[in-house]
């Protein structure tokens, strides 16, 4: 009873947490309540019993990928002047129209979930290891492949137009 | 009782993290001051009782707690306030992961004087390492101002590079002992090691490994010659430019009570933590038990947490020894380091350790 009292209320503080990221004017401060989103998930990894997942969570996501997002906006340091303005087009209403369905089809699956019980104990880095380099090697390099093809393909988006080396220096000038 | 014993470690280790900071405050002055071949502060005292002028502390204390709190109009209010309190907080929580002592039975109760004991193991440390930079960055972009904006740059960029070498230089220790879980890892090197001539030490089984955790943490606590972030020849202090009274000193006590949590974790891992040289917990307890009865168990955890507090404050007078030798580095010498001459060293160590450990499993 307990468990789900908390989980319900770790998952709806993520949930504001995530919404106030895509919705928030200011990136750092979208970074920051990122940060605080993936502080929850893992706090619901931990309640729940998997403590790798957790940390892992914190150091990988909030400890070293945020740090480099936080990084480049803070370098850019775009003023809030000269932020784009947010206008809600008519695909914006379509496309949040489409959605309802899709909310309706998880709200029901979430209302019939039973949050699951793991014994701690249990679960030790080993198994983890074992089932990841062992029983699922395979996909586990595969994923790591595909990672590395969107690194590629990320590159070469960005280097789209080859003559200009210096992308920034056109009339975007934000050093104060 | 054991959520009574829990909560007194709790406590315990609560308020050694507060009175860290400024005991080495004083201890950096006295320290430096000899390194200088001057005297240092020494004449605040009560009634008298000057005590090499230990009373310091308490006046530094007393003195920003009065300032005046300093509000500046052009900053980011949110960021700026709750900054401060990110080093803090995650230096404290950092020092959770610390064991203290052995487990053992006080008056029939289970007592382990590690406040958190998970899973993941020392994992935990890391994960309350990395959030720290955050203070600094957070710092540097909501103070509005280009030296401290620069400075929290460099704390990111300095903090990402030097974690890679810092995780890596510790997996040898991991396939060493076999496990995450301090406490395991501290009991494991209470043996004796190369015929009982050596104890079996993480710093005996794997140097190459101990002196990269050791540069790696200097930048990872941004101690000088890894200052950068303040770098007060080039950026007047960094991050700390717009601070003032007790959120300026609220940076220090993190600061401090992150190297604090460091220096417990080299000492777990690299010196035997709590225990005595050549000594398991059973032999000290053979060896008390005899002498003082029931109350032994109470004698040996107290001897345990001396000697760890010692080793700790040893590696803590290295830290300011080094501070007041080395010369601060140049940005571009630190990002070689760290990427050139560090990571490289950690990932060869690893192989080496790997194949050795390997090799002797197959024989």
């Amino acid at each position: 009873m307990i468990m789900t009292v908390t989980l319900t209320i770790l998952c709806l503080l993520l949930i504001l947490c995530f919404v106030t990221t895509s919705i928030i004017p200011t990136p750092v401060g979208a970074c920051a309540s990122l940060i605080g989103g993936f502080l929850l998930l893992s706090f619901i990894y931990g309640f729940l019993g998997a403590h790798f997942a957790a940390v892992i969570q914190i150091i990988v996501y909030a400890g070293a990928i945020m740090v480099v997002f936080v990084f480049v906006v803070m370098l850019l340091n775009v003023p809030t002047q000269d932020l784009p303005k947010v206008k809600i087009s008519l695909a914006d209403i379509l496309s949040i129209l489409l959605s309802i369905p899709v909310l309706i089809l998880v709200s029901i699956k979430i209302l019939n979930w039973q949050a699951p019980m793991i014994d701690s104990q249990n679960v030790e880095m080993k198994d983890i290891a074992r089932k990841m380099f062992i029983d699922y090697l395979w996909p586990f390099e595969l994923i790591s492949f595909l990672l590395l093809t969107a690194l590629v393909a990320a590159i070469t988006v960005a280097h789209k137009n080859k003559g200009s080396r210096y992308m920034l220096k056109e009339g975007s000038d934000h050093g104060r | 009782m054991t959520i009574i014993f829990s909560i007194i470690v709790f406590a315990m280790v609560l308020i050694v993290g507060f009175h860290v900071a400024p005991l080495m405050t004083w201890v950096e002055r006295r320290q430096c001051a000899f390194i200088q071949r001057r005297v240092g502060p020494n004449r605040v005292g009560i009634f008298g009782f000057t005590l090499f002028g230990l009373g310091q502390p308490i006046a530094d204390a007393v003195k920003l707690l009065f300032k005046e709190d300093g509000n500046p109009s052009y900053v980011q209010p949110f960021f700026y306030f709750i900054a401060p309190l990110i080093p803090s907080v995650t230096g404290l929580a950092a020092l959770m992961v610390i064991p203290f002592g052995a487990q053992d039975t006080f008056f029939g109760t289970v007592f382990s004087p590690q406040v958190l004991s998970v899973g993941a193991g020392f994992l935990l440390f890391f994960a309350m390492s990395s959030m720290s930079v955050y203070g600094v960055t957070l710092a540097g972009w909501s103070s509005n101002n280009k030296y401290s904006l620069l400075g929290g740059l460099r704390a990111s960029a300095q903090m990402i590079s030097y974690e890679l070498g810092m995780g890596l230089s510790l997996i040898p220790i991991v396939l060493i002992y076999q496990t995450l879980d301090l406490q395991q890892i501290v009991y494991a090197q209470s043996h004796s090691y190369l015929f009982g001539f050596l104890p079996d030490w993480g710093i005996f089984r794997a140097p190459v490994s101990f002196f990269i955790f050791l540069i790696t943490i200097f930048a990872e606590t941004n101690r000088l010659p890894f200052d950068l972030a303040e770098g007060e020849a080039e950026l007047i202090a960094g991050f700390l430019v717009e601070y003032g009274g007790m959120r300026w000193s609220l940076f220090f006590l993190g600061e401090y009570a992150m190297m604090f949590a460091f220096s417990g974790l080299i000492s777990c891992l690299f010196l035997g933590g709590y225990s005595l040289p050549y000594l398991t917990h059973e032999s000290l307890i053979h060896i008390v038990q005899p002498i003082l009865g029931s109350f032994g168990s109470i004698a040996v955890f107290l001897i345990e947490f001396a000697t760890l507090i010692v080793k700790m404050s040893i590696i803590m007078l290295i830290f300011v020894q080094v501070r007041f030798t080395v010369p601060r580095f140049r940005y571009d010498q630190l990002m070689k380091l760290g990427w050139v001459t560090i990571l490289p060293l950690a990932l060869i160590n690893l192989f080496v350790t790997a194949l050795v450990l390997g090799y002797s499993s197959f024989k």
